[in-house]
């Protein structure tokens, strides 16, 4: 079985300063990864860079998803194919409502695939069973998107985009920051339903805390631009406890 | 000092219908304005509410064209009413407009009818009347004159339609509406231009509504590079009445005047404006909101999208006179620039004399947001749907605000179009 997403050797920065410094990483199928590591590690330049985002600039190595180079593809074409990233910031939306937004998403996509858009009953139908998964009311997705949203709303609401969407892989990119126990909980659930044998997922996190509630299959540190230590989901439980210096040290020595 | 043949010529009218003699209220009120503009003219741009819009300098080139088209009266207009006014170059139309016995609607001559007069009630409260107004209360030589009764019972809208052929190089008309006490009416005003010619078409729209009495006006202006519209509504409420005033551009030349008095407790003003502005348009809304007793609420929402070298003025006063109090009045100006080139000028303006008060107003101005349209695209929407879904939202906001669905329909469109082509 090919891998889905390939990563080999990525180096990438930002205006000049190089922060991703020759990482790898192969995530197949069926898998959960968690990365983890310090502030300034280089978590939001892999999803940033990985997303698209364009004031990012990719200096070396290859990305390789579901077979196409990443690379090669503008932010929205690697959501066609398959590629959903769940922002630590939600941007707020005035005036676009999340069903109208979603329901042009959705069919953008379906456009890309060469399938018929889904009609407004059909729609409906699969935003109403998606909403119980993340426990979203109906209340917030009539409402501009995000505008006014709380923390917690805003990650509640980029997990039901994921349900909606069906992404072949789906980073989480610091989901759990800033949440309370409960919407961590409705979160890490909607994860869990969603996960199955086809897609992936890549979780990235400061805290061991969201683990407790979706298993990952592996652990990577990240430290200064590249996975550093790779594990099963005990390293995670092993940085909780001594906190990362463990591994600097490890690293230096 | 530079003076063009128009404001020249316009003056010289005037000065020869102030001479008239003026026996019945309406020869008075005509005989003043008209000796006001005539020693006035056109606005000077020393006036500051009037430094961006200099009429004498829009008209410097004003051509006519005898032969032109004055194009087509929308079908819609005829659809969505049960009374449509149809004006070409300032004239009244019969042959192109509708209308049936009705009580409340009909078209007077503007040297006689008594009931024009009527919608005036408070203008001189409204110390800022500008010389335009005047010139059409001056030289309009008929209007629609529409009286709302308590038992008119119509779910349609009136339809006012004016349209400019440049065959004439000025016209001006004055419409006047009294909204009698508890009644409920609604007014459909669309004004289309013409391309081609240069010329001035100038309107005015005065408005009374009584007691308790509730009025949605809605102005739909179609831009177009040949036409300078020069419009101003003034609209007076009293007690506990409800005034709302949707203003939809298109583009163009124009300058639009709106004044709001809100002079009986309990009344509710709710305004709101949509400019979309390309190529070498030029949109300057000036609107005035003034409180003069207690108890009364506003609320002023306009938004600008301009591209091109286009250039969009708001400039928004609300006065809270000193009686007013317990006066709620919010106000707010969004725009949004999609080229270099392109300007907004935004004048937002409180002045408050009241202690008791709740008041606010906001302006903003920028590009559309990039993270906004980068978070779109990540979910799979092109850079140009996400544009356009952006710029939609934004305008659909106002296009909201009209009351009669079959209306919005039709101008969000109207808007989606215009919106594409910027």
């Amino acid at each position: 079985m090919s891998a889905l997403l390939d990563v080999k050797n990525l180096t990438a920065g930002i205006e000049g300063k190089t922060i991703l410094n020759g990482l790898n990483l192969t995530v197949n199928p069926g898998e959960v990864h968690a990365i983890m590591g310090p502030n300034g590690a280089g978590k939001s330049t892999l999803s940033s860079v990985l997303a698209g985002r364009e004031d990012f600039e990719v200096t070396g190595g290859s990305a390789e998803f579901d077979g196409k180079d990443l690379f090669d593809l503008d932010p929205e074409e690697r959501a066609c194919e398959g590629l959903f990233v769940a922002f630590q910031y939600p941007v707020e939306i005035p005036g676009v409502s999340t069903t109208n937004f979603l329901r042009t998403a959705l069919n953008e996509q379906r456009k890309y695939r060469g399938e018929s858009p889904l009609d407004a009953m059909d729609f409906l139908a699969t935003m109403k069973e998606k909403m119980k998964v993340v426990e979203i009311s109906k209340d917030l997705t009539s409402r501009s998107l995000n505008e006014g949203f709380s923390g917690g709303e805003k990650k509640r609401n980029e997990i039901f985009q994921l349900a909606m969407l069906e992404p072949k892989l789906a980073i989480l990119d610091e989901t759990d920051s800033g949440l309370d126990i409960d919407a961590l909980k409705t979160v890490a659930n909607g994860v869990n339903t969603l996960k199955n044998e086809n897609n992936a997922f890549i979780v990235i996190t400061h805290y061991q805390r969201l683990l407790n509630y979706i298993v990952p299959d592996f652990v990577h540190v990240l430290h200064e631009g590249k996975i550093v230590k790779s594990g099963d989901k005990s390293l995670a439980l092993e940085l909780e406890e001594k906190g990362y210096d463990w591994i600097k040290d490890e690293v230096v020595a | 000092m530079e003076q063009t043949r128009i404001d020249e010529s316009l003056k010289q009218v005037c000065r020869e219908i102030a001479g008239e003699e003026a026996s019945s209220n309406v020869g008075k009120v005509r005989s003043a304005s008209a000796a006001r503009f005539a020693e006035s003219g056109f606005p000077h741009r020393k006036h500051e509410a009037w430094k961006y819009t200099n009429l004498n300098a829009l008209l410097r080139d004003a051509t006519t064209d005898e032969q032109h088209d004055f194009g087509s009266v929308p079908q819609w207009c005829y659809t969505v009413s049960d009374v449509c006014l149809v004006f070409v170059d300032g004239e009244y139309r019969e042959d192109l407009s509708n209308l049936p016995e009705l009580a409340g609607v009909s078209i007077e001559n503007s040297r006689t009818s008594p009931a024009l007069v009527e919608s005036l009630k408070g203008k001189d409260a409204a110390t800022d009347l500008h010389s335009v107004a005047d010139l059409a209360l001056a030289s309009s030589e008929h209007g629609g004159v529409i009286r709302v009764t308590a038992d008119f019972d119509s779910t349609k809208p009136i339809a006012v339609v004016e349209l400019t052929s440049g065959a004439k190089v000025q016209h001006s008309l004055w419409h006047s509406m009294v909204c009698e006490a508890n009644s409920k009416a609604e007014v459909l005003y669309v004004q289309q231009g013409t391309s081609g010619t240069s010329v001035l078409a100038n309107s005015l729209l005065s408005v009374h509504v009584q007691a308790n009495a509730q009025v949605d006006v809605t102005k739909v202006q179609f831009g177009t590079s040949g036409t300078l519209h020069v419009d101003s509504t003034v609209i007076h409420q009293e007690r506990d009445s409800r005034a709302k005033l949707v203003t939809i551009t298109t583009g163009g030349k124009r300058r639009n005047n709106v004044y709001m008095g809100l002079g009986g407790e309990g009344a509710h003003s709710d305004l709101s404006g949509l400019t979309l502005g390309s190529g070498s348009a030029h949109i300057d809304n000036n609107t005035v909101v003034d409180h003069t007793v207690p108890h009364c609420t506003s609320s002023e929402l306009y938004k600008t999208v301009v591209g091109g070298k286009a250039h969009a003025v708001f400039s928004g006063k609300v006065f809270v006179r000193e009686h007013a109090q317990k006066t709620e009045a919010y106000q707010s100006n969004r725009n949004i620039l999609l080229s270099d080139d392109a300007r907004a000028t935004s004048i937002p303006q409180l002045e408050i004399f009241a202690d008791d008060v709740r008041c606010s107003h906001g302006s903003t101005t920028g590009q559309l947001d990039e993270e906004a349209i980068f978070y779109l695209r990540s979910r799979g929407l092109s850079h140009d749907k996400a544009r356009a879904l952006m710029l939609h939202s934004f305008a659909a906001e106002v296009v909201e605000h009209i009351s009669n669905e079959h209306i919005a329909e039709t101008v969000l469109q109207a808007v989606e179009q215009q919106l594409a082509t910027m």
